[in-house]
């Protein structure tokens, strides 16, 4: 009797607890990002048929692979497991979530350079990516392995308990009426996400870990703020211990693995200095296990018409028509050998950049630092181009309306003229328009001109 | 291993099952292990000291019952063969104590006073690392051998009892003292699993966490923001952060002793209580009688009593009283400003003393008896405020480090500008209004708790007897307030607690 009433105790006192936990999740947890891996998580459990073909990796393939597409070309179960910035230590126990509740025959390990790189990549950064898995993900030995791995200790509380992450808004009422509000529409309640935009365009939950958006990349959205160096070794040794971690718990289990990197818009590519590092560590480390590495940001043109802004809902990001466009061409590779996937790619970024005719794809903040090129007062461009070494380019600054002065009232004020140096500063805190024409060194008609808001 | 860590939250559990489910015999050998494992978390190597004073102290505590069971000689021989032994049992431990605590200080000091006589210094390079809880298990080591010197306990034949009784985790690093009488004692008995002992021991950890990480560390932002940044604080700012910082070392040190009490009251071990509600003394003498009881307890037995106690006139008690507080100042840490804030306390009583014969022969003139035993309430009030602010005051010599700086701080308690008072400077002290409100709520709780206490009403008991829904909203409750109000994670350093670094 006395255990009986001991264990009811304690029964009652875990009850009481979880209850509170649950209570303070439910007005705290913030959903926005995380509402999509909540449908995700949900939509995963719910599947009935077994999962045949997995894909992990970033928000590269939530946007970019269509597993409705898949179905009916390889004829298999196929889901995307991916989440937003997803790291390779995150992928690794998603892979074995998926292995304990399916018979996998293949993995997709998608490759995006930016989450698996240090010091410019955001690979240590990351427990916040890791936390919207865990957070939907039911209770195991290898959720549990997962949240100790992926946590410092000092963040162990955060991770376990989530409304610990949002101490700092217990006090603010609106955010809790907010998030009751949000919480208590009929889409959260019912495992929809429908984000609509200003512009008509939305983005929604498909299905099977897919993201439908018809949202579109608008030429004066040109502008990338991030830029990136890749070094001689860029993954970080952790990234690289998970990719190998990966790999052997396949060949161990005897599913098969493919390592792809998405295509995203050339912009962002030509952001990053030595991306041919990136491409060629991972290749190497493919063959040591004899698996396959592709990268479609070195696909032919011709094979894969992709770089076209209306295929793109931002730089990084396919949209559903490059989505219907990517996911058949994805296909074909990953179901062709190597040898005939050869004809289909450049041997290397920059072999590439040199095939390629001249072209600019926007502007990037460059590392002013880096470049030499320091003033407090503006903010570093450089014109992204394929082939810098044949271009000149013009630019011409025009501020917004509100910001006009009578000085440069009614025209744009050129800020240099046809010159090959691709570089400009742009005053910080303004806004308006930058007017990049291209053309052919020693040429005089214009090859191109981008006019993009700042 | 600190209690508020992730690591003894795993550890404490993983011990008290395995001890459990332990036969009676091998308990006490996994309790060491424990132990053990416990201390060369900080450092390995430093279990070599505790080792070291562990074998020192057994050897001479047998050593010392041999004299007396074997010796075919005179009782002054014997007794003369007895403090042979003391003493080199006493000049090794505190010699050990002294190389780790006070080495840097003697030097630095000795130089001092070679370069005032122009004489060539003494050549020092080492920085010398103290070892944690060495204070602690010092003390507690002397105490034993004391006692079996005196005849008062048998010495331990079991090696690694002892041990046990020295590096008994819960209280290793910074005590309570035990005394062997209490805790050696414990060690013998057979504990089984006492379920009302577990729910109590993990009320009593609940209370210390609440007490370290929501109050403690809480107060510790604001007493840092101005002790660390002295020149831009005075007045207000200066009273605000040293009444914290009174509050911020007895809820550190009063929270890690209900955590060692409650760990080893799982473990169906009681340790002494080491505080009792000191703040609401109506003098710096009974103050000391209600904080760090274990400490004192010590000093008086094994000093002030053999110094000769009240016993040998007005004068030579008070300079006794003198003595221990120097003593115990010095125990603390090797600063001229510890030493200060020990005697300051001991200047305290002695003053109350002549203020108590003062107000005695007063109370001869008008021709009173005795002494009222019931004061007014504004009288307690008073007597506890004033008792409060001359403890305050020693604090500071206690925090600032250095002598030098505690004068800094005084000096700039004494620019006060009332204006500061209604202004809102408080919240602009490292801890914003909300939080500051929540720290005062959770300082108005201890308050209640600890007036419960000091009238002799054990909160945790009344609280053990409520029907059993009221106490799981209780327990869970403070658990929660815990999680949502502690200082903890990445946005704070997990700190050590203060009585760690003696």
């Amino acid at each position: 009797m006395g255990y009986l009433r001991r264990g009811l105790w304690v029964l009652l006192w875990t009850a009481a607890f979880f209850a509170g936990v649950y209570g303070l999740n439910y007005l705290y947890v913030e959903s926005g990002d995380s509402d999509w891996c909540r449908v995700l998580w949900h939509n995963y459990y719910a599947q009935e048929r077994n999962i045949d073909c997995l894909y992990l990796g970033s928000s590269h393939v939530y946007c970019d692979i269509e597993p409705a597409v898949l179905d009916t070309l390889n004829g298999k179960n196929n889901f995307n497991l991916s989440s937003g910035s997803q790291l390779l230590n995150g992928s690794y126990y998603l892979l074995r979530e998926a292995d304990r509740r399916h018979d996998l025959e293949h993995v997709y390990l998608e490759m995006f350079y930016v989450v698996s790189t240090g010091p410019t990549g955001i690979y240590d950064e990351n427990v916040a990516n890791n936390w919207r898995n865990t957070d939907y993900m039911r209770l195991s030995f290898n959720k549990l392995e997962y949240m100790l791995d992926m946590s410092k200790r000092e963040q162990y509380a955060e991770t376990i308990f989530p409304f610990l992450r949002f101490r700092s808004k217990l006090f603010d009422y609106e955010y809790v009426r907010d998030m009751m509000r949000h919480k208590g529409t009929e889409n959260y309640r019912e495992y929809v996400v429908n984000i609509p935009y200003e512009d008509g365009s939305a983005t929604y939950y498909a299905d099977k870990g897919y993201y439908e958006t018809t949202r579109q990349l608008e030429e004066n959205g040109l502008r990338w703020t991030g830029s990136y160096r890749m070094e001689e070794e860029p993954l970080t040794e952790d990234a690289e211990r998970y990719l190998r971690k990966i790999i052997e718990y396949c060949q161990e289990k005897q599913i098969g693995i493919t390592l792809f990197s998405s295509p995203i818009y050339e912009l962002q590519v030509l952001s990053t200095e030595h991306y041919d590092r990136y491409v060629e560590q991972i290749e190497r480390i493919a063959a040591e296990y004899g698996i396959h590495y592709y990268d479609f940001n070195l696909c032919r043109e011709e094979f894969l018409p992709i770089q076209q802004t209306e295929n793109f809902m931002d730089i990084g990001h396919l949209n559903t028509r490059g989505a219907d466009l990517y996911t058949p061409v994805f296909w074909q590779v990953m179901s062709g050998t190597a040898e005939e996937n050869e004809a289909y790619f450049y041997p290397s970024y920059t072999a590439k950049l040199q095939e390629t005719s001249p072209r600019i794809y926007g502007i990037y903040s460059a590392d002013a630092a880096v470049n030499g090129l320091v003033d407090s007062g503006v903010t570093v461009y450089r014109v992204a181009a394929n082939r810098p070494q044949d271009l000149e380019y013009s630019i011409t600054l025009t501020p917004n309306a509100a910001e006009k002065t009578a000085e440069t009232e009614g025209t744009g004020k050129k800020y240099r003229d046809f010159s090959s140096n691709p570089y400009f500063g742009i005053p910080k805190n303004t806004n308006g328009t930058c007017t990049v024409a291209a053309r052919i060194r020693g040429q005089e008609s214009v090859l191109q001109t981008l006019e993009i808001a700042y | 291993m600190l209690f508020n860590s992730i690591g003894f939250l795993v550890f404490f559990p993983t011990v008290v099952l395995i001890y459990y489910l332990l036969p009676h015999k091998a308990r006490y050998l996994w309790l060491l292990a424990a132990s053990w494992y416990f201390y060369m978390q900080w450092n390995a190597l430093y279990i070599l000291l505790l080792l070291s004073c562990t074998a020192v102290t057994y050897v001479a505590g047998l050593l010392l019952e041999q004299i007396k069971s074997t010796a075919d000689i005179g009782e002054a021989e014997i007794k003369k063969r007895k403090r042979l032994v003391l003493a080199s049992a006493l000049v090794i431990s505190l010699g050990m104590l002294g190389f780790f605590k006070y080495a840097d200080f003697a030097v630095l000091n000795l130089n001092r006073v070679l370069s005032i006589l122009h004489l060539r210094q003494f050549a020092w390079e080492y920085s010398v690392v103290l070892p944690v809880g060495i204070s602690f298990y010092t003390l507690q080591a002397l105490g034993y051998l004391i006692d079996v010197y005196r005849g008062d306990i048998y010495a331990e034949r079991n090696f690694f009892r002892y041990a046990l009784f020295l590096a008994f985790f819960p209280q290793l690093v910074a005590g309570p003292i035990e005394r062997s009488r209490n805790l050696l004692v414990q060690l013998y008995a057979p504990k089984r699993f006492d379920w009302e002992k577990l729910r109590r021991g993990l009320l009593f950890m609940l209370w210390g966490y609440f007490l370290k990480v929501v109050i403690a560390d809480r107060a510790a932002i604001i007493v840092s923001t101005v002790y660390d940044n002295p020149e831009e604080y005075a007045g207000f700012a200066v009273v605000v952060a040293t009444v914290f910082f009174a509050i911020q070392i007895y809820c550190d040190f009063y929270g890690y002793s209900v955590i060692a009490r409650g760990a080893a009251s799982a473990l169906g071990i009681e340790l002494m209580d080491n505080f009792n509600a000191p703040y609401f003394s109506l003098s710096v003498k009974e103050f000391w009688r209600r904080w760090h009881i274990s400490l004192s307890g010590w000093f008086r037995d094994y000093l002030y009593i053999p110094l000769g106690g009240n016993r040998r006139g007005r004068l030579r008690k008070q300079a006794n009283l003198l003595t221990v507080f120097a003593v115990s100042g010095l125990w603390h840490g090797a600063s001229v400003s510890y030493i200060v804030w020990g005697l300051l306390n001991g200047v305290w009583q002695v003053l109350g003393e002549w203020l108590e014969a003062v107000k005695g022969a007063l109370r001869r003139v008008r021709g009173e008896r005795e002494k009222r035993a019931n004061l007014l309430f504004c009288e307690r009030l008073l007597k506890r405020a004033l008792t409060f602010g001359l403890i305050c005051l020693a604090w500071v010599f206690f925090r600032a480090g250095d002598f030098s700086n505690a004068l800094e701080m005084l000096r700039r308690m004494l620019q006060f500008d009332w204006t500061a008072v209604f202004d809102g400077s408080v919240y602009r002290l490292g801890v914003s209004g909300e939080y500051f409100h929540i720290l005062c709520a959770a300082i108005l709780t201890l308050a209640c708790v600890d007036y419960q206490k000091y009238r002799g009403i054990d909160v945790a008991s009344v609280l053990l007897r409520q029907r059993w829904w009221f106490r799981i909203a209780a327990e869970v409750g403070m658990l929660f307030v815990i999680l949502l109000f502690g200082c903890y994670g990445v946005e704070y350093d997990t700190s050590a607690f203060i009585y760690f670094q003696f």
